[in-house]
């Protein structure tokens, strides 16, 4: 395992420096413009900017060739797609760190920026950056890199589309039982908390599903 | 003397029902260098792919080292070097990089076999491996190979785009390889003079079937090929026939025991790459 995130940081290790000094510089400008609705996207970025060295080493595996060495390394393939998931997940730690420095950056030149829906927003983006990991790793094994593009577009329609659907769907269903509840909690505090759940559950079954399409892969 | 690799009746379907392998059987002895030859898509890279498990299976046994291999028994795949036809290593690292990647994921890493090595061939050891030329990058390749202690090689063309000296130096590592007896080697070339080098057993394959497996001694010694008439031909007892090539007067015929054939026959000297011919362009009995 160590070996294998060890390759993955060497392989991306220019991306890596390079993502995290761009979603720093964006979020924080993001932030320090004056509207509201810049502020979601800076709550989305930081993830989706860190991760994304993941899909393009995906790609330059497959490239190299080295996707089919690892098959003869002495290594249970289970093991190969924990170490993309374990590395997807680091980055989407380095990305809520860089996300909450730049808030608080942002907080100290103009007041009022970490505020509570500021952190609602950041558990809002870091849910769909764990929707579109979900996507991305099985539709990646299962139908090639060579797709990459495509299964971009899809994983960011699928993360757009299930926060929307599933904020509707609580609004119409237990979202204002739960305000009667609780008529001292941020009104989307709840809702943000169900949604990051939703999403961890969806990467861990998209990571059972990864596992499968994985050891029936030929090379 | 034990088996290092025993193949048994492997069988293997593309989608679309294209059978690449035929009930494909052989073994190779511990302590000998196995040359696996045939033409392209004859399935010599299928069936080191059924082997390493890159490709499934559809029937049939792979033994190694006695046990049969699975994808589960990464123990195994530990005593296994590959090379493939072309490096298949990650191309952003640099050789110093892919020594640390790899001291971590074999437990029988050998750093100071791998310097040796990438000293021997000459390697950049901070250039990026992806700016590689061809023949660097098999060196590395068979490097990497030679440096976790591994029993059993699997090298599919591995010497393709080496130049002279490059493919005499690795051909000597090889020989090396299996010197003390207990090592083996699968070799795929289509550079028969590479084979014919360093390989004790040769096996040849055509459209994912067999045709033959024989230790090079045997069949310099007792086989032969024939030049004879059609006439001639009829005579021969069909058991011996291994393979013929009708020509416009003649037919070209590889037996199995020169001895059992009438001296009147016409023998031809021959080498492998004549043996590799008669088989691929030719009939079988």
């Amino acid at each position: 395992m160590k070996g294998l995130l060890l390759n993955q940081y060497y392989s991306n290790e220019k991306s890596i420096k390079g993502s995290l000094i761009l979603s720093f510089v964006i979020t924080t400008i993001l932030l320090l413009l004056p509207y509201k609705q810049t502020l979601r996207l800076a709550a989305f970025l930081p993830f989706a900017i860190m991760v994304s060295p993941v899909l393009e080493g995906l790609k330059l595996e497959a490239m190299s060739g080295w996707n089919k060495f690892l098959i003869t390394l002495p290594l249970k393939r289970s093991r190969v797609i924990q170490s993309y998931y374990l590395f997807f997940s680091i980055l989407l730690c380095m990305g809520f760190c860089v996300g909450i420095l730049s808030f608080m950056l942002a907080d100290f030149f103009a007041k009022d920026v970490l505020t509570e829906s500021a952190l609602m927003s950041v558990l809002k983006g870091l849910g769909m950056t764990l929707i579109m990991g979900g996507v991305i790793f099985p539709l990646t094994y299962h139908v090639g890199v060579e797709k990459a593009e495509k299964i971009m577009t899809i994983s960011t329609v699928a993360s757009l589309g299930i926060l929307v659907f599933s904020g509707w769907l609580y609004e119409e269903t237990i979202g204002s039982a739960i305000m009667n509840h609780f008529p001292r909690v941020h009104p989307d505090f709840p809702f943000s908390i169900l949604f990051l759940g939703i999403s961890l559950m969806m990467f861990i079954a998209s990571y059972v599903v990864s596992i499968r399409i994985y050891e029936q892969k030929e090379f | 003397m034990s088996v290092m690799l025993e193949i048994e009746n492997l069988s293997k379907c593309f989608s679309g029902g294209k059978t690449v392998l035929r009930d494909v059987s052989f073994s190779i002895p511990r302590g000998t260098i196995a040359g696996f030859i045939g033409d392209n898509g004859a399935g010599k890279s299928t069936t080191m792919g059924v082997i390493l498990g890159t490709l499934s299976r559809d029937g049939g046994s792979v033994k190694i080292f006695g046990e049969e291999m699975d994808s589960n028994k990464t123990h195994l795949r530990e005593d296994i070097g590959v090379v493939f036809d072309q490096m298949h290593l990650p191309k952003q690292l640099n050789i110093k990089q892919l020594g640390n990647v790899l001291r971590l994921l074999y437990k029988n890493w050998d750093q100071d076999i791998f310097e040796y090595y990438i000293t021997f061939f000459s390697l950049p050891i901070d250039k990026k491996i992806g700016d590689f030329s061809r023949g660097m990058s098999m060196k590395l390749s068979v490097a990497v190979a030679l440096s976790h202690d591994a029993k059993l090689l699997i090298l599919d063309e591995a010497t393709a785009g080496l130049d002279p000296s490059g493919r005499h130096d690795l051909l000597q590592v090889l020989k090396g390889f299996v010197e003390d007896g207990q090592r083996s080697i699968l070799l795929s070339s289509h550079i028969t003079s590479d084979i014919e080098a360093i390989a004790d057993v040769l096996i040849f394959i055509k459209a994912g079937k067999i045709l033959l497996q024989v230790s090079r001694e045997t069949l310099m010694s007792r086989y032969a090929v024939l030049q004879c008439t059609d006439k001639e031909f009829e005579q021969i007892e069909s058991s011996l026939v291994v393979g013929y090539q009708r020509k416009s007067d003649q037919v070209d015929v590889l037996v199995c025991d020169l001895e059992q054939v009438p001296s009147s026959v016409v023998r031809k000297d021959f080498s492998i790459d004549d043996v590799t011919l008669l088989l691929m362009r030719g009939e079988h009995v």
